[in-house]
Formats: C-alpha cells, structure tokens, sequence
C-alpha cells in the first residue's frame, strides 16, 4: 500500500514533481544524476538528494556499479 | 502536422509573441491615433459572419472601443479575406467606425497561415506604413516559424537524446559488472526497463542448449525452459544470429563468433506490439552485453587462475612450515561462511579469501628451530612469531593487485579491544576482513589438537568464542559466527578441519 503523505510531499516540492514528471514522460529512461539534473534544468546536489529520496521510497530505482550509478522509473504500476 | 494546425500553431505563436502589441504601440505612435489590429486565422475565410463580428467585437472590448461593428463592415472584412487568399496582397476594407481599413495576409513561402486586419479612425497609413506594416509582420510570422521548427526539433531530438543517454549509461552500468551472477540479472533488469516489457530472460548457452540464466518479470515470476539449438525452430534460427521479432515477442541473440547468449523479451506492459525500435535498441544492448559478458568471464578466469596461484604459493610455504603453524585447507570455508552471514561484499569476500590463504605467508622468515620448537617459547621467540603479520603484509605488497589484502593480513591479529598486536588497533579501526579472520584463526586454533595446547570440543570452543565477544572479538562478526554454528555450517567446516589435519 502507498502511502499517500508521498503523493502530497512530490506535490509541493517542485524538483521532485520534476523528477517525476521527467520519468513519467520517459519511462524508459536510465540515467545518472547528472544527467537528470540537465534533462530537468536542476542543480545536480538538490537532484541528487531528491532521486535518493525517491529511491527511498522506491518510487525509482538506482543501479549502481564502481564505474557508473543510474537511476530508472518504477515498474509499480500502483505507483506510476 | 497537418496544415491547419500549423496554421493554427503560427497564429498562436504571433499572438502570444507580444508582436501585434508592438505593432500596435508603433502605429499609434506614428499615426497619432488609435489603430485597431484583429488577428485572423487562415481558416477565418470559412468562417460566417458571425464569427467574424464576434472576433471583432472581443477586439474592440479589449481596445475600449465603442463602436457600432455593422453588417457592412464585417462583410467587407469577409469578403477582402477570401480575396487575400487568391491575390496574396493587402486589400482595403472598408468599415463604418473606420476611416481606413486593410487586410494584410501572412504569406510565407507560398502559404498563408493567416491575416492581420488594421483599422484606423481619423488617421491614415500610407504607402511607407503599409510597407511597414507588411515588413513587420513578415519578420513576425518568419520568427514564429522558426520558433515552431525549433519546438519540433526540440521535441524530437530531445527522446532520441534521452534514449541515446540511457544506452550509454546502460553501457557504463554492464561493462563495469564482472561478476556474470551480478551481470545477467543487471542486464535483464535494464532490458525490461528500457524496452517496458512485462519480462525479460538471459539464455547462456552450454553446449547445443540455450539455458535460461537470469528471468526478471513484472509479474509473477514466469516459467523459462531451456531450448534445444538443434530440435527447435527458433534454436536454429537464434544459432543462425537472426533476430526473431513478434507482436508479443523479441529475441535477440547474443553473438560473438558463435551464438554465447540470448536476450529474450515478453510483452510491452502497455499492450502494444513489439517494434523496429525495441529490436534496435536490444540490438545495441545485446552488442554491449557480450562485450560485457566476455570481459566478465575473462575476469572469472583471471580469478580462478590467481585463487589456484595462491593455494599453491600457500601450499609451498607450507611444506616449509611445519603442520602446527599452517591452515587445514577448509580453514578457507570456515572463514567465507562467517563473512556471508554477515554481509560481506562479493569483491571484499574475495579479497578476505585470498588474505586467508597468504595469511601467515610471513613465518618463512622465521627461523625454522621456532617453528618446530616443541615446548614453550621464550619471550624473544614470541616477537619473532609475533611478527609474522609484519613479514607477510611485506611479502604479498609486492604484489600490485593484492594491496587490498594487505591490512587484512597486517592486522588479523588485533583484538577488538586494543590489546592485539602489531599496532593495537582498537574496534573498528581494525579491518572487517581482519575481524573476521581473527574470529576464524582463534576457532581453529581452539579445536585443532597442538603439541602445546590441548583442543577444546566443539562446543567449548564456540563458548570461548562468544566469552570474547567485544573483548578479543568484534560482537557483530561473532553474531554472525553464531548464526553459521546455529545453521550447522561450522560444525560441518570443523569435522572437514580435523579430518584434513589427522590425514595430514
């Protein structure tokens, strides 16, 4: 069951409203933080602390290796 | 796009832009009256002329104009529309509120996309303000266009670069993956993500057998049955690298010289049917995959080969240290089980195993008359044993890739508390993987029979173990000892250990 205090917080901050707004137009998108941060015009320390926010809330996934971390939307059809 | 609504999309634009306003502030000014500016879409001209008054009358609204829009008026502005179309010129109007009136046509490159009408009370626009006119909104309606080619361009380029990023980043994440237990399932993962299916399967072949490898579904966890490359039609045509591309289905096969793998994909989430696309881009991916997949096997292999160097440098120094100074060789498990049930790393368990084996490495350089000294030792003869951790971290550094291992092996000795030797590290300053060690070299040494010491039973000895816990021991490294005794792993290991050193 999703919480829905997530829904109300992605809401009011609008860099995660981006965030989600941005893998929601592009689902198929796996990318770093860095990147993400230029896909949605952000400064990539504020992007980087939302995603692993989302993360956290397992809105989005993160890949990470010694070489390269990425981040990808939900399959959670219940989320999306 | 088709014709209107680029029309549409330009009309929109211009009127959005700012620019008739503009225009407007610079005909009041020269005239010195008030001009009225209607926008027109090209589709006007189908219009009625109701439609027309009502655009005119919001105009005149806005403009705070009270004026009487008449029937005339409207269709001479409708009538000199429809004839804009056909001759592409300014046409005059002629309107009761109005002392003048013209119709410009916004015509580019051979199309009109629509019209500005001007009017103006008590003023007039001659020949070098009709120009003007005409000349401003050309440079208007060729700005808006370029700003709608550019939207296009935008929104066209923009997913093909987000696509073309996520290769790459898809390309980092696998090539930087050598472990092929991590690899497959990454890779499988990434497919789904990326092509949106509802599953996903790695085939790795073995022998004339494509056997799934790793299966990642959205769903339920699907079943997945190996395929026979010789009895099945899509075996065949997969051995032959064709790519086999259904509404519902997408198989890519991993090729090198020969077949090694294939990616295998089931349904798009979104119902719709698999397409050139989603065969393009698991086409890169699978070319990236056996890059990755080759480099991760290679990387197997170097490990291997390194694990057997090791064991047979340790078996060398072995043969020169006698038994009581060396590790039966399931001391290797003992310490790998405790490091799983604590969590460790697949590249620090690696590390840790390779310091097990070249652990005590140091003790060639101890005098052999120590080593085989049957009684007690005297002070003197402990530091030179004593310093065995010092001898074999300077012996593996030598060694470039082993520089991990070597505060492994430095500190295997320190005790949790500070009273451990060389340095009296004290917590955890001390190295997991030496923490670990230590718990495992005090559990052997506690059940192996030494000339010098009497062994304990096994169960004594996991009690000594938890005695020490936070004094000699770190207490998380013994928890996880503990849950290895209570799954029966290290009673197991321990019955391996006393029968490798009776038959020794």
């Amino acid at each position: 069951m999703i919480k829905r205090n997530i829904f109300v917080k992605i809401k009011n901050d609008p860099v995660l409203l981006k965030i989600v707004k941005f893998f929601h137009e592009n689902p198929s998108c796996i990318d770093s933080a860095e990147n993400i941060s230029k896909w949605i015009g952000e400064e990539l320390k504020t992007v980087r602390k939302k995603l692993d926010y989302l993360v956290k809330k397992k809105v989005i996934n993160k890949d990470k290796t010694y070489l390269a971390e990425a981040y990808s939307y939900t399959q959670d059809k219940e989320l999306m | 796009m088709n014709g209107f609504s680029l029309e549409k999309k330009v009309i929109d634009t211009i009127s959005g832009s700012g620019d008739i306003e503009r225009l407007k502030y610079h005909l009041d000014s020269l005239t010195g009256r008030n001009t009225i500016l209607v926008l027109f879409s090209r589709t006007s001209t189908q219009k009625t002329s109701e439609e027309i008054k009502s655009t005119l009358r919001t105009v005149l609204q806005e403009a705070e104009v009270k004026a009487k829009v008449t029937k005339e008026c409207i269709q001479s502005i409708h009538r000199k529309l429809k004839r804009c179309v056909r001759s592409k010129k300014i046409e005059e109007v002629k309107c009761s509120f109005a002392d003048e009136g013209w119709v410009f046509p916004l015509y580019h490159g051979g199309l009109i996309y629509g019209f500005l009408c001007v009017l103006i009370n008590k003023g007039k626009l001659n020949a070098q303000l009709l120009k003007f006119v005409e000349d401003f909104l050309l440079l208007s309606l060729e700005k808006a266009l370029k700003e709608i080619e550019l939207i296009k361009v935008h929104s066209n380029l923009r997913p093909r670069a987000i696509a073309l990023s996520t290769v790459h980043t898809v390309h980092r994440l696998i090539s930087s993956t050598l472990n092929m237990d991590e690899l497959l399932p990454r890779l499988a993962r990434l497919c789904l993500q990326v092509t949106r299916s509802k599953t996903c399967i790695i085939y790795v072949r073995k022998g004339n057998k494509l056997q799934p490898s790793a299966v990642v579904s959205v769903n339920s966890k699907p079943r997945a049955k190996s395929i026979n490359l010789e009895k099945s039609k899509i075996g065949r045509a997969l051995d032959e690298g064709a790519v086999i591309l259904t509404p519902r289905r997408l198989w890519v096969p991993l090729m090198e010289e020969e077949l090694v793998g294939v990616i295998s994909l089931r349904e798009k989430q979104s119902g719709k049917p698999f397409d050139i696309n989603d065969r393009e881009i698991v086409t890169v991916f699978a070319e990236q995959a056996i890059v990755a997949i080759k480099n991760a096997q290679l990387y197997e292999t170097q490990s291997k080969i390194l694990m057997e160097s090791l064991k047979t440098l340790s078996k060398i120094l072995d043969v020169k240290s006698p038994k009581t100074y060396t590790h039966p060789l399931s001391f290797v498990d003992l310490v790998m089980a405790i490091a799983d049930e604590y969590g460790v790393s697949p590249k620090e368990k690696e590390y840790i195993k390779y310091a097990t084996l070249l652990l005590d490495t140091g003790k060639v350089a101890i005098p052999e008359e120590i080593l085989k000294k049957p009684g007690r030792l005297t002070p003197e003869e402990y530091r030179s044993i004593m310093e065995h951790p010092l001898k074999s971290a300077e012996i593996v550094k030598s060694i470039k890739s082993l520089k991990p291992i070597v505060p492994i092996i430095l500190y295997h000795h320190e005790r949790y508390d500070g009273k451990g030797y060389p340095k009296g590290l004290r917590g955890k300053k001390i190295p997991l993987g030496a923490r670990i060690l230590c718990v495992a070299d005090a559990f052997e040494a506690m059940i192996c029979h030494r000339p010098y010491k009497k062994s304990l039973g096994f169960e004594e000895a996991v009690e000594e173990i938890k005695k020490q816990s936070g004094r000699q021991f770190d207490p998380e490294v013994v928890e996880a000892f503990l849950r290895a005794v209570k799954k029966g792993k290290i009673k197991r290991i321990s019955c391996r250990m006393l029968e490798e050193i009776a038959g020794k």
